[in-house]
């Protein structure tokens, strides 16, 4: 649980400030209003530079900014749109056909114990697979699901969007500046609309070796390493936690906890 | 009531019209705290200007199109500068929040850091003061500064309430600007 506390600087009280305005209205000069430099001759050498510096740029923008920002919203944002739109659709067919089938046949394989087959969709092709899914899709999904990568929750659309695609159902109960929380209330993996086993009664050396015999290897280990994985691409500041909550550990829902890495304002107790 | 002042001054201005505010509020029989806020590196006024160098090709568009101007504002990304470890990073305790800051074209770097940082802003009512060099031109003073600004709070979930601009050349005529 993350908590704030003050930081230990010093208060401030209204004299303070009142000392401060003092010392600033001294240093200041006694301009009657902003266009004052217009009529003096420029004395500091850095205000001459900035002055010729920010003016002739200043200019340059009045004129090419318009032409640019025209291009941009006329011809070049309409076409990213309808690029970045398709790209969206690809993505989600591509996830509805191949990801349910592959989680299938992983399924299978461990209800099976298929070493090889398990062997290869667990440890080498699945990450593999949904990182370079990210590859592809990750810049396309983050235009058109309008993500701001400043704001964890925005980046949580992600999850949605797969969620959706997937068909899990979920909602979010918390966004903050430095924690987003979504709880998924159903699951078709864990409603054994697709078929799951859990590792644990599989004799799993894997799962054994985690600690947490019963959680789902899928959404403890895989989503959330996608998830990771898309944010790391967004914005390295923030994180998912590791899973605590799961629906095929018993839990009513899936708990993920998005957080900033190293919180504003105090910090982690 | 509980209010705290949240001000941001370059040149001492705002700070001044901070303490009077203060010196009002407190007449009036409320407890004050000051958060001061500072960016760690305080920039020369040319490199200030130079972050938002967007905003000025922009505004040429603006005063073509409406429709552009309204869509300028709410997608304008303001740039942001780090800030100093607040005294108060959590503002639950207070009824009433004030933020104060000068207006550097739009909303000053700091107070755009300052309010995506601070905790504690739900369902709280804030009035922002501020003070600029420049007549109070009802779109690209007024508008560029408390529109962005209102719209920040709102996503953090508190509503702003108030607003008081302080400018350093003012006539009624040129409100219709």
């Amino acid at each position: 649980m993350e908590t704030l506390q003050d930081s230990g600087k010093k208060e401030i009280t209204i004299n303070d400030i009142r000392l401060e305005v003092e010392t600033l209205r001294k240093q200041r000069p006694h301009n009657k209003n902003v266009f004052i430099f217009l009529r003096n001759p420029i004395k500091h050498p850095v205000d001459s530079v900035g002055f010729l510096v920010f003016f002739s740029l200043m200019l340059l923008n009045v004129v090419f900014v318009p032409v640019f920002e025209i291009i941009r919203l006329l011809i070049l944002r309409p076409l990213f749109t309808i690029f970045h739109t398709t790209m969206v659709i690809i993505g989600a067919l591509f996830i509805r056909i191949l990801v349910r089938r592959l989680i299938y046949i992983g399924n299978k394989a461990i209800e099976n114990k298929q070493r090889g087959i398990y062997k290869f969709i667990y440890k080498k092709g699945f990450p593999a697979f949904l990182r370079f899914f990210n590859f592809c899709f990750g810049p396309s999904l983050k235009f058109y699901l309008k993500i701001d990568t400043n704001d964890i929750r925005s980046i949580g659309k992600y999850q949605e969007w797969v969620d959706d695609t997937l068909g899990v159902e979920g909602h979010w109960i918390e966004s903050d500046v430095n924690r987003a929380v979504r709880l998924e209330t159903w699951c078709p993996y864990a409603g054994r609309d697709i078929p799951y086993v859990s590792p644990a009664g599989q004799d799993n050396p894997e799962s054994s070796a985690t600690g947490n015999p019963d959680y789902s290897e899928f959404c403890s280990y895989f989503m959330v390493d996608w998830l990771q994985h898309f944010i790391e691409s967004c914005n390295p500041e923030f994180e998912v936690a590791p899973l605590t909550c799961m629906i095929p550990k018993g839990d009513e829902c899936c708990e993920f906890v998005y957080k900033r890495k190293k919180p504003y304002g105090g910090g982690e107790k | 009531m509980n209010i705290l002042i949240a001000y941001y001054s370059r040149t001492g201005h705002t700070a001044e019209l901070a303490v009077l505010i203060a010196e009002e509020l407190t007449a009036m029989g409320h407890t004050i705290d000051f958060e001061k806020i500072e960016p760690v590196k305080e920039d020369h006024r040319w490199p200030l200007l130079w972050r938002t160098q967007w905003y000025w090709g922009g505004l040429v568009i603006g005063l073509v199109s409406n429709k552009y101007r309204e869509y300028f504002i709410e997608n304008y990304k303001t740039p942001e500068v780090d800030i100093k470890p607040l005294t108060h990073p959590d503002v639950s305790k207070y009824d009433r929040i004030c933020i104060a800051s000068p207006k550097h074209t739009i909303v000053p770097c700091a107070i755009e850091r300052y309010l995506r940082q601070v905790e504690g802003l739900k369902n709280k009512k804030v009035g922002y003061f501020a003070t600029w060099a420049g007549p109070p031109l009802k779109h690209f003073e007024v508008e560029h500064l408390f529109r962005p600004a209102a719209d920040r709070l709102e996503r953090r979930g508190a509503k702003l309430v108030s607003i008081l601009g302080l400018s350093s050349v003012y006539h009624e005529s040129l409100l219709s600007g």
